[in-house]
């Protein structure tokens, strides 16, 4: 029979070659008969093709009988048909394009029909990505999949990396690590570095179900990126770019230099000190506002130098100074594909590059990455697939502009001018550091290589082959150069490219070499590394199909290895400046440092799927791991799952239902346990003992020293991470509505944590041991709607909304510090003070203090300062013993945690235009300035960050700036009074953000067109276009977290962008 | 088929196999005790980590020894020190505290490694450095423990490199009485002096000599301590003792109280004199402070010093103190003290002109005093300027001076020095022989009441050095205490004999500046004394007040009223200062609280029942203030 069709097949063919070419005309019509308007018609294979008219008619001319006609239309399925004879009148009916039985999610090593599939896993294509204005994929992800949280505390540096977790924190990362694991093709991948036009679905697997099959690399969650790969079809050449300009957002108003003078000399004043203006240098501030004197700066007084800092009466605004109102970026991307039966390609180039936000801050980040993909088929039962990816990123920016950077913008007194007499940019002006300070490099490439060898002897008996690497090359340089000063004589002064902090040149225990270098230091450090990361893996599965029942059975072994190193090498006085090299020989003042580290791990895995009926369905999964982090005894682990699911929708019971358009009910259910071997350290059971510099000179020369061995534990073993999760999925309507619902429950056992503390006699820190426990539990709700109104409008809504919350459930905390952890305390908890309010007068706040003692928190307390409440009626106020077992007055008055994170995206497009909107939004979050300059005003002396909504602060009548005796805050002071942690200034860091916007172009298809061009959009994007917030002051998501160094706020501004980009498919 | 299955299965075995070498990892860049200490370099290096905790200058930032006296009533501080008013100080928590162990950890660990390899003879390198170096070890560990003896007093006595079992530690938490922590101190120190080379095998490392010094300054510690605290709950042997109920049967070594401090005074004795009798005095005292140099340091005087490099360690003290008033100064009390070079109390001089004018007051004055403090006004001598220098009461913070009278002691005049916060290469002495002369002049009237033995001998050479008229028996007559301004002139309330005033004097001029000063006080019991204590800087309102702008001395802002007197006092400039009625010295404050998890902790079976037991007024439940109405006598 086949033999025979064939030959037809090839006599057609044969004849066809002689043949004249036909016309075909038709029609394009819907299920409901309604004709469509715009369908592209195009003839397989070629670029010929036609769009249909506004009664849904076509005429297009064919090669030959023999061609297949490619009818297709946004939200209908392609349809593909054969012409045969009948070159007229066809009618051809395009389906809805709903993929309910066929929709399939990717899961661990393949993929599964999305209505079979029984664990937590959610798949999406790159429409999120498309055409956003964004710097990496990772922003790209944010709020799009619940559950997989994506937070950002610390603004949009260039190459900033966001946090990401799947369903919550999985430890409290003392002594491990969880984050999750991130597969790009299979092979781990760092998510931020791909480029986001490359990929064409993100899977995240969620529950253990889903990803135990990875075993203990992944107790976390996984990310699974599958890249585009070349398809059988003619070369198509498609070229995405778009230029784009970001603009600052949320960016604090600073006060005036008067205004910050009266400020400053209000919060000594209420404190209890001296103010520090005194009425001629007020004058003189004033005589500067009103333009009256040229320079903001003078000599100081009987010597040689200027008078600095608050002995200059300057007005400036330091963020308008530091900060462009917008910057631009660009990026470009270029893609071929195609392939035939025997090699499908897939190639592609994508340049990204962004300029930063500071006006004197030569600012650039750089991606450019090639992408390259063939697969092979060298027989029927053979296939080789092959991949390459380089990806190389840099980072080039002043070395001043880190963390301090931003710290001292922030609390930078306007009465420092920007120019000092002589011309020069002021010292303080943190501009010539900016400028002329040095640079600092960061680059890595990486560099992946990937083969697969499928081999399927039998029918759906398959072989798998992996074999993969990863090369990177870290590679960073920085520079101090020597800045100097003009002193008032016209001699010259040396000051340090850093401002405000101690010189230093210390190894730290991870290799970095911190240096601060001293003023007339020129400084220059190199750090070269080595990363490799073999994969290898091989697999089988193998499926079986027999009536109603469906099995399939996967069984493997991996391994992997990853060796890291890096070299750090520096050295003072370098002979050049402008070019940078390290001297011969030892040069001055060396610093060396080499890190380097392995592991290896072992897996063996399996998994079982049956299915019956497509109503019923098991999965079970067992993984065993080994891992070089563990000592011998403690090194293998087993780790199995479970998880089933029931279809309802396909019950008999159901049919009436089923008919009525509820087509999936499925409920599912899953178990399992799994390992988590990423410990902080990679040799966690190894006693550690290393010598170091001791910055002492003992002897004319620096002096090595040694300090004594750490206890260190011998017992470190698996972490073991309980997943139990349900959920439902429902798909109706021929799935234009579906929806998921999700519950979980996930207790780290054995979690790795601090030690029992131990008397100080020990002298020392007990090592860190399993004996702490975390229970985080949650929720997350998907729904999606997508439906045509009409012929030509088609939309759709989908909203996501997840939640979770972590309890410590076990802990070795004998004195329950309220700051450590302790059984029962929820992750996130602030502790604080309750505020009754801001007394009016000297004679409320003594009234108070009858029956509240406050001298614990403070003294010299009058009106204007707050009234904190004595919640245990000892008479007092006090932390007590900051205890849990004594919190004395503290309670717990929010939480951080980052909570009902929700989204919603909607779109349409009508004919060639479309638009889309993306929200995301955080529904809960509580956070607290601790002794925050920035949101106070003041904490301590050498913090002052006066904005203009520090204005809001008590103050009587008769001071100069004006009565203000119903405030937010209570009297500025330079001490702490006023700033404890308390309920009165708790803030509400919950958000929403349109983070997306785009309004689209596309080309018509028309016959004529579509000889050239077969695709081509042009669109508007907007990222960050709006958010809502109650916070003060701050942005969001640039509030700055315990990471950042220098406290809440100093962190690099989040920004809008607004682009313009085009994208052409030749 | 089959074949694929048996091949599948053959390479599965051959990975399970060679799985244990694929998993085996070791640390590629660390190593263990196992690998170190087998060249005698390691145990430098081990060491050296220690030389960390002598006293020195900061590198880049404000302070180090020059303004370690802010704590005493010799210097200011820009605010006012919360251990002499009651209210502020409060017990800390274990990284805030002095009850730590962690050196004293580190150290057990070295010695009884280091004492196994010399037993197996396992050491490379010569046997005298190797000695040399566990003789270092013994002298830090005594060294960590006088830091514990003389902050906390009782405090455990720990030989072993402790186990985490928890039991243990609770025993091993057992305070051990002080008089008995000071004779396990003389023990370590013994041990170094015997393990010691005479000569330090580098410039900057210990010898024999340093722990003779540092073993003097521990007994004469000690000795005064129990002699003027005695029957009381800061020494041994009596009902009131915080560890009376954890040692009922408590006796001292010696007998009583009397004999365990004669026992220190005449430790104390000998070893000074070996100090003192093989060590000259250099004759240039300001240059002991500011050399960059290194002869200084080589000279017999200095025993040990710190060291200083550009681009290492280079440190502020000339930075501050030449630009800035460096936010401390000398006060009042401080200067009125030093003797005038006819060796007479200023007020037993006629030659000695009123402070009015502080550069006549500098005239004919003890040259400690004269080279340690810079000299302000405008004096004009026929048209010549002869000093015109502000000192610098209207800035705030570190820049300014509390007082008025600004350090001059410490800066090195040489270029460069001043330039940076990290510029500064001039080296800080840590033992310097002049203490045992000192140490010797007050252990031996101390013990014996009279001025015999080698005293007349020390005394003049410390004399005649500072340029003081060396006939102190003139100076003891000439003494009226009720006329010196000076909390050491009395001890628990009652004065002290001239006679030992003046040897109490020598010592505070000696060591001005040098971060001494507190230690003094507490041992001679003179801070009983300190109530409604006004700290007092130089004489403002008499003349030096016309130099200075009307916005740069502001009352009630820069500067205190001239109603309260004609002295600057940096505390009661404004209304609200915590200490406007000055300072009184609560006895509590006399021993450092040991914090209250400590005590929790060592509760066995939520009982009351911890080794650990607070010092005197101290809670032991809940963290906070002393108890000031606890009677501590």
């Amino acid at each position: 029979m086949k033999r025979i069709l064939f030959m037809v097949i090839s006599c057609v063919v044969g004849l066809s070659i002689f043949a004249q070419s036909f016309t075909v005309t038709g029609k394009v019509t819907d299920q409901h008969n309604e004709s469509i308007i715009g369908a592209t018609i195009m003839v397989k294979g070629t670029t010929t093709g036609t769009t249909t008219d506004f009664d849904g008619n076509f005429s297009i001319h064919i090669p030959s009988k023999s061609s297949m006609l490619v009818i297709s239309y946004v939200g209908m399925q392609t349809k593909e048909v054969a012409i045969g004879n009948n070159t007229t009148g066809l009618i051809i009916q395009l389906a809805d394009d709903s993929k309910v039985l066929e929709e399939v999610v990717v899961v661990g090593f393949g993929t599964q029909k999305k209505i079979n599939a029984t664990g937590a896993v959610k798949t999406i294509d790159n429409k999120m990505l498309e055409s956003r204005p964004i710097s990496n994929a990772v922003q790209g992800l944010q709020g799009v999949v619940a559950g997989l949280n994506i937070t950002n505390d610390n603004g949009g540096a260039l190459g900033q990396p966001m946090n990401i977790n799947i369903r919550g924190l999985g430890t409290i990362g003392e002594g491990s690590v969880s984050s999750p694991l991130v597969l790009i093709d299979g092979i781990e991948g760092d998510l931020s570095t791909i480029n986001p036009n490359d990929i064409a679905n993100i899977s995240v697997l969620k529950d253990a179900a889903a990803a135990s099959i990875y075993g203990s690399r992944a107790p976390f969650g996984v990310i699974l990126v599958t890249t585009k790969e070349g398809t059988e079809q003619d070369t198509r050449y498609t070229y995405t770019g778009n230029v784009r300009l970001s603009a600052p957002i949320a960016i604090p108003k600073a006060v005036d230099s008067y205004t910050y003078a009266l400020m400053v000399n209000d919060a000594y004043g209420n404190a209890g000190g001296n103010p520090p203006f005194g009425s001629s240098q007020l004058n003189k501030i004033q005589r500067y506002q009103r333009g009256e004197l040229l320079y903001g700066i003078e000599q100081a007084e009987g010597i040689n130098d200027w008078a600095w800092n608050q002995r200059s009466f300057g007005n400036t605004n330091w963020y308008e100074e530091h900060l462009k109102s917008y910057t631009y970026s660009q990026e470009h991307n270029l893609s071929v594909r195609g392939g035939t039966k025997k090699i499908n390609y897939f190639l592609s180039g994508n340049y990204l590059n962004q300029n930063g936000l500071f006006t004197h801050a030569d600012e650039q980040f750089t991606r450019l990455s090639i992408n390259g993909k063939m697969n092979i088929s060298l027989s029927d039962k053979l296939n080789f697939n092959w991949s390459t990816r380089i990806v190389d990123t840099k980072n080039d920016k002043p070395t001043a502009l880190n963390a301090l950077f931003y710290h001292n913008l922030g609390r930078r007194s306007p009465l420092m001018p920007v120019y000092m007499p002589n011309g020069e940019y002021n010292k303080e002006s943190l501009i010539p550091s900016l400028l002329n300070g040095g640079r600092y490099l960061v680059n890595n490439q990486q560099f992946y290589n990937q083969g697969q060898l499928v081999f399927e002897p039998i029918k759906k008996w398959k072989f798998y082959f992996d074999l993969g690497s990863r090369i990177e090359k870290p590679n960073e340089s920085r520079q101090f150069k020597k800045l100097s000063y003009t002193l008032p004589d016209g001699t010259s002064n040396y000051f340090p490219v850093l401002e405000g902090v101690a010189d230093k040149s210390t190894v730290t225990e991870s290799g970095t070499i911190i240096r601060q270098p001293a003023a007339g230091t020129n400084y220059y450090e190199r750090a070269l590394g080595n990363i490799n990361y073999i994969n290898t893996n091989a697999r089988t599965d193998y499926e079986l199909q027999f009536d109603k029942h469906y099995f399939k059975v996967l069984l493997g072994v991996q391994s992997e290895y990853y060796f890291t190193e890096i070299i750090r090498v520096a050295s003072d006085n370098i002979t050049l400046d402008e070019k940078p090299f390290l001297p011969a020989g030892s040069g001055t003042n060396p610093r060396l440092s080499e890190k380097k580290g392995d592991w290896s791990n072992l897996g063996l895995f399996g998994r079982v799927n049956y299915a019956f009926d497509d109503k019923y369905m098991v999965e079970m999964n067992m993984r065993g791991d080994a891992a070089s982090r563990f000592p011998t005894k403690q090194r293998w682990g087993a780790f199995p799952s479970i998880s089933a699911g029931w279809n309802m929708g396909q019950e008999k019971f159901w049919s009436s239902m089923y008919e009525k358009g509820f087509e999936m009910i499925k409920i599912r259910a899953s178990y399992g346990v799994l390992g988590n071997q990423n410990t902080s350290s990679f040799y966690p059971y190894f006693q550690y003992m290393n010598s170091e510099m001791g910055g002492l000179v003992i002897n004319d020369t620096e002096t090595i020293i040694l300090p004594g061995p750490r206890p260190f534990a011998t017992s470190l073993t698996w972490e073991k991470i309980e997943n139990t999760g349900m959920g439902i999925d429902l798909g109706f309507l021929s799935n234009r509505f579906s929806a998921s619902l999700d519950w979980y429950q996930r207790i780290t056992r054995d979690m790795v944590g601090p030690a029992k503390p131990l008397p100080a006699v020990y002298g020392a820190a007990a090592p860190r041991t399993n004996n702490a426990e975390l229970k985080t539990k949650g929720w997350e709700i998907e729904l999606n709607w997508r439906d045509r109104i009409g012929k030509d409008l088609n939309y759709f809504i989908t909203a996501t909304l997840s939640d979770y919350q972590s309890i410590v459930t076990k802990y070795d905390s004998p004195d329950g510090a309220l700051n450590g952890y302790f059984p029962g305390k929820k992750l996130g908890d602030i502790w604080g003070y309750q505020v009754e309010g801001i007394a009016k007068s000297d004679q409320e706040m003594n009234d108070w203090l009858q029956h509240t003692s406050q001298s614990a928190l403070g003294k010299n307390w009058g009106g204007g300062d707050l009234m904190y409440k004595d919640i245990d009626d000892s008479g007092s106020v006090n932390a007590g013993g900051n205890s849990i077992f004594d919190s004395g007055d503290l309670t717990v008055i929010g939480n951080g945690t980052p909570r009902y994170a929700y989204s919603m995206s909607m779109g349409m497009s009508r004919k060639d235009f479309d638009f889309s909107l993306f929200f995301q939004g955080i529904g809960k979050r509580d956070v607290f300035f601790n002794n925050s300059a920035t949101f106070f005003g003041f904490a301590g002396e050498w913090q002052r960050s006066l904005f203009m909504e520090h204005l809001d602060y008590f103050r009587y009548a008769g001071d100069p700036l004006g009565a203000n005796l119903d405030p937010y805050y209570g009297r500025l002071r330079t001490d702490n009074n006023n700033i404890q942690i308390s309920d009165r200034f708790l803030q509400n860091a919950s958000y929403l953000r349109l983070k997306n916007l785009q309004v689209g172009y596309s080309l018509p298809k028309t016959a004529s067109l579509s000889k050239y061009i077969y695709k081509a959009r042009l669109y508007l994007s907007g990222e960050n276009l709006f958010t809502f917030t109650n916070l003060r002051i701050y942005d969001p998501e640039a509030i700055g977290s315990s990471i950042s160094e220098y406290g809440p706020g100093k962190t690099y501004p989040m920004y809008r962008v607004f682009s313009i980009g085009l994208e052409v498919t030749l | 088929m089959k074949q694929i299955i048996n091949i599948g299965i053959a390479l599965l075995s051959i990975v399970l196999v060679s799985c244990e070498g694929f998993l085996q990892r070791e640390p590629l860049d660390f190593g263990n005790d196992k690998a170190y200490f087998k060249v005698v370099d390691d145990l430098m290096n081990y060491n050296n980590t220690f030389y960390s905790l002598f006293p020195g200058m900061k590198s880049s930032f404000w302070g180090g020894v020059y303004a370690d006296d802010n704590n005493s009533d010799n210097q200011a501080g820009t605010t006012a020190n919360n251990l002499f008013y009651p209210g502020d100080k409060y017990t800390p928590l274990v990284k805030d505290s002095h009850w730590k162990f962690d050196h004293i950890r580190n150290l057990n660990y070295f010695i009884h490694t280091i004492q196994d390899k010399i037993r197996l003879n396992e050491i490379a390198g010569s046997p005298e450095l190797i000695n040399h170096y566990l003789g270092e070890a013994y002298f830090f560990k005594a060294y960590e423990y006088f830091r514990l003896l003389s902050n906390i007093g009782d405090v455990p006595i720990l030989n072993d490199v402790l186990s985490e079992n928890y039991d243990e530690l609770i025993v091993a938490s057992k305070r051990s009485p002080r008089n008995e922590v000071a004779r396990y101190i003389l023990d370590l120190l013994n041990t170094s002096h015997e393990l010691m080379m005479t000569a330090a095998p580098q410039q900057g490392r210990l010898s024999k000599d340093a722990a003779l010094l540092f073993k003097a300054r521990v007994a004469l510690f000690e000795a005064t301590w129990e002699k003027y605290h005695q029957t009381t709950a800061f020494t041994p042997g009596n009902p009131k003792w915080m560890g009376a109920a954890t040692y009922p049967d408590f006796t001292f070594s010696g007998g009583n109280i009397e004999s365990e401090y004669n026992y220190f005074f005449e430790v104390a004795i000998a070893a000074s004199d070996s100090i003192a009798s093989t060590h000259t005095l250099y004759e240039d005292y300001q240059k002991l402070f500011n050399d960059t140099k290194g002869d200084v340091m080589a000279s017999s005087e200095v025993i040990l010093a710190k060291y200083y490099k550009l681009g290492v360690n280079g440190h502020s003290a000339t930075h501050y103190l030449k630009r800035t008033g460096a936010g401390t100064g000398f006060t009042r009390s401080l200067v009125e003290s030093f003797l005038t070079s006819d060796g007479l109390p200023i007020y037993a001089d006629p030659s000695y002109q009123s402070d009015k004018i502080m550069y006549y007051m500098l005239q004919n004055r003890d040259k400690r005093l004269t080279q340690s403090v810079k000299v302000g006004g405008l004096i004009k001598d026929n048209n010549d300027t002869i000093v015109y220098y502000k000192p610098q009461i209207y800035s705030s913070g570190n820049q300014g001076t509390p007082t008025g009278y600004e350090v001059k002691k410490w800066i090195s005049e040489e270029i460069g020095q001043d330039e940076t916060a990290t510029s500064g290469t001039s080296s800080t002495p840590i033992f310097r022989a002049a203490e045992a002369y000192l140490i010797y002049l007050e252990a031996y009237y101390e013990r014996y009441g009279s001025l015999g033995g080698k005293c007349d001998e020390y005394w003049k050479a410390l004399r005649n050095r500072a340029g003081v008229n060396n006939n102190y028996p003139a100076t003891i007559a000439a003494t009226d205490l009720s006329k010196e301004n000076d909390l050491a002139a009395k001890s628990r309330g009652t004065e002290v004999s001239t006679t030992l005033y003046n040897i109490r004097r020598e010592r505070r001029s000696e060591f001005i500046a040098e971060g001494m000063r507190l230690m003094d006080l507490k041992r001679w019991r003179s801070l009983d004394n300190m109530t409604n204590y006004q700290i007092e800087g130089f004489n403002l309102w008499d003349d030096i007040y016309k130099i200075y702008s009307n916005d740069q001395i502001k009352i009630g802002q820069t500067v205190s009223s001239s109603s309260l007197g004609v002295y600057l006092r940096p505390y009661q400039i404004v209304s609200s200062s915590i200490v406007y009625d000055g300072y009184t010295f609560p006895k509590q404050h006399y021993l450092e609280p040991i914090p209250v998890s400590e005590i929790i902790m060592t509760n066995t079976n939520g009982l009351d029942n911890s080794p650990i037991y607070q010092n005197p007024g101290w809670p032991s439940k809940i963290a906070g203030p002393a108890d000031y109405d606890f009677d501590c006598d």
